[in-house]
């Protein structure tokens, strides 16, 4: 009962401060917005390109030819090795024969990737195992490690469009990264700002809840409130944007995007962890802010 | 009640407020505290009010040693302190009423208490009539007995009043000094800062002289004293 009054109080006290300093606050708030929706962006990106990343892979594995004339022997200790190697993820084994049989079909068939494969080979036919790395980003170091085994002639490079799609998507999520780690950092120093404003403003009321006796955990709660405050009105626009976005986004490009090779994630999981996350980055964004004012200012006092 | 032991005040910038200061104040006691400007008095009574902190020596209140008392402590103490100060120190945006509750609501009581007891201290202190009156509404006198009654409602056991009556007429000054006495023959402690030795008992009380941050002289007095 007692507890429920106090808190009563300081949440009249929170949304009081937030009203008093409404231009501060919706700063504060803009800023959250603006943050968490790239956030989302990102998020939704990063998704996405780890989906579009996996059906690349499947097509690009590395293709490993034996040496002419190996020993069964040799094939058998070189595919152990490539077996228990923890980049490698699928892998296959095929000899000459077989190979010859799959391109006579691929020829037939008409296969499109038929003409770059074709450029690429060499008579008589060799062995080969297709080879599937765990990631695209392995695929390098797998093929060095594969290329250093006894029986093995050569490997095929890993596709150039896909290490190029890779390396675009690494640098768009390395420079989204730093781009919402900064407005991050933003946020919590608007935040603050707006909650230290707000303090200095009360300064001669709460010097004087302190000497009537207010404990210092007393007189700060309704500035931790009114950074709640904040941050919940922060997150409820970026988590409508995420869950309508994204909806339409998939809805108007009937989930593929860009290349018919990539398929969208499905919405309603993604969307709602995503909506989840942001509300958590919103509050924590803003306890960090309020609580830095208010350790700056029980430290002062 | 109060015991100073050797105790210093410096101020960062370096004036010192207060020096070597040896004291004792008991339990019940009304004690004036005069001296000139500049002289240390409200360095004096702002250490017991826990206000600043004492540079040197040791300062004991109620048997507890708070010379570096912490900050995250220091209100348990304040909350036996009631504290009156010359300006007030009302929020004019506050109530009579508001202004008093807000003082037990900040050492956390439960609604229902806050109303009586807040109650209780504006009727005590003649203000029942003025519950829901703004502080420029009211004289410099009710608006001091205003403060009285915030410094009263959490039941302390010593009040502090700095110059209390330094921006007071002489009717309100007498009013306001009627109101501490009867307090303190409920068994408070008074400790009061004053340049207006009229208000003095005459009946002998006890005064402490402070000067350029000492004692000077400290005895239970008459008015002609003075
Ligand atoms: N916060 C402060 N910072 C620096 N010096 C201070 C501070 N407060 C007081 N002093 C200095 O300490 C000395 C004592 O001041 P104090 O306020 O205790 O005097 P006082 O006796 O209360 O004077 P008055 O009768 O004018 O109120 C003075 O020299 C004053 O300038
Ligand atoms: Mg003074």
């Amino acid at each position: 009962m007692k507890s429920k009054g106090r808190f009563l109080i300081y949440a009249r006290d929170g949304f009081k401060n937030v009203c008093n300093h409404i231009f501060m606050s919706f700063s504060s708030v803009l800023t959250l917005i603006i943050t968490l929706s790239l956030c989302a962006v990102f998020l939704m990106f990063v998704s996405n390109t780890n989906q579009f990343t996996r059906d690349i892979e499947s097509q690009v594995a590395l293709r490993v030819e034996f040496h002419i004339g190996v020993s069964d022997a040799e094939i058998e200790a070189a595919l152990a090795e490539v077996s228990v190697h923890p980049l490698v993820g699928e892998y296959e084994f095929r000899n000459r024969y077989e190979e010859h049989a799959r391109i006579a079909e691929m020829i037939a068939d008409g296969d499109d990737r038929i003409e770059v494969f074709l450029a690429d080979i060499e008579a008589p036919l060799h062995d080969v195992i297709r080879v599937e790395a765990i990631d695209i980003y392995s695929l390098d170091e797998l093929s060095e490690f594969i290329l250093n085994l006894e029986p093995i002639y050569r490997v095929s490079d890993p596709s150039e469009a896909s290490e190029a799609i890779s390396a675009t998507t690494t640098a768009i999520r390395n420079v989204m990264m730093v781009f919402i780690v900064v407005l991050l950092v933003l946020a919590v120093f608007l935040i603050q700002n707006t909650i230290r404003v707000t303090i200095y403003s009360r300064q001669e009321e709460l010097s004087i809840m302190r000497l009537v006796g207010g404990s210092i955990g007393h007189i700060t709660f309704p500035f931790v409130i009114e950074g709640l405050i904040i941050g919940v009105i922060g997150a409820i626009v970026p988590i409508a944007f995420t869950l309508v976005g994204y909806r339409i986004m998939f809805n108007t490009t009937g989930g593929t995007f860009a290349i018919n090779l990539f398929q969208l994630v499905e919405p309603a999981r993604l969307v709602y962890q995503v909506g989840f996350l942001m509300g958590i980055i919103s509050i924590s964004v803003s306890l960090v802010g309020s609580l830095v004012a208010v350790a700056k200012y029980a430290l002062k006092d | 009640m109060i015991e100073f032991t050797n105790v210093s005040k410096r101020y960062p910038n370096g004036v010192t407020g207060i020096h070597n200061l040896n004291l004792n104040i008991n339990k019940g006691e009304f004690v004036f505290v005069i001296g000139p400007s500049g002289a240390g008095k409200s360095s004096f009574l702002k250490m017991i009010s826990l206000q600043e902190k004492v540079s040197a020596g040791e300062l004991k209140i109620a048997n507890n040693d708070v010379t570096s008392i912490s900050k995250f402590k220091s209100h348990l103490h304040r909350r036996k302190i009631g504290v009156v100060f010359q300006d007030f120190k009302l929020l004019p945006k506050l109530t009579v009423y508001q202004n008093v509750a807000f003082a037990l609501e900040a050492v956390g009581l439960p609604a229902k208490e806050v109303r009586k007891k807040a109650m209780k201290v504006i009727y005590l202190v003649g203000l029942g009539n003025k519950v829901l009156s703004y502080p420029n509404q009211l004289s410099g006198g009710e608006q001091q007995r205003v403060s009285i009654a915030r410094a009263i409602a959490n039941n302390p056991d010593l009040i502090i009043a700095d110059e209390p009556t330094g921006n007071l007429d002489p009717e309100n000054s007498f009013q306001i000094l009627s109101i501490l006495k009867k307090l303190n023959e409920e068994g408070k402690t008074i400790i009061m800062a004053t340049h207006n030795y009229d208000l003095i008992f005459d009946n002998g009380c006890r005064v402490i002289r402070i000067d350029k941050g000492a004692v000077v002289q400290d005895e239970v007095m008459g008015y002609h004293e003075v």
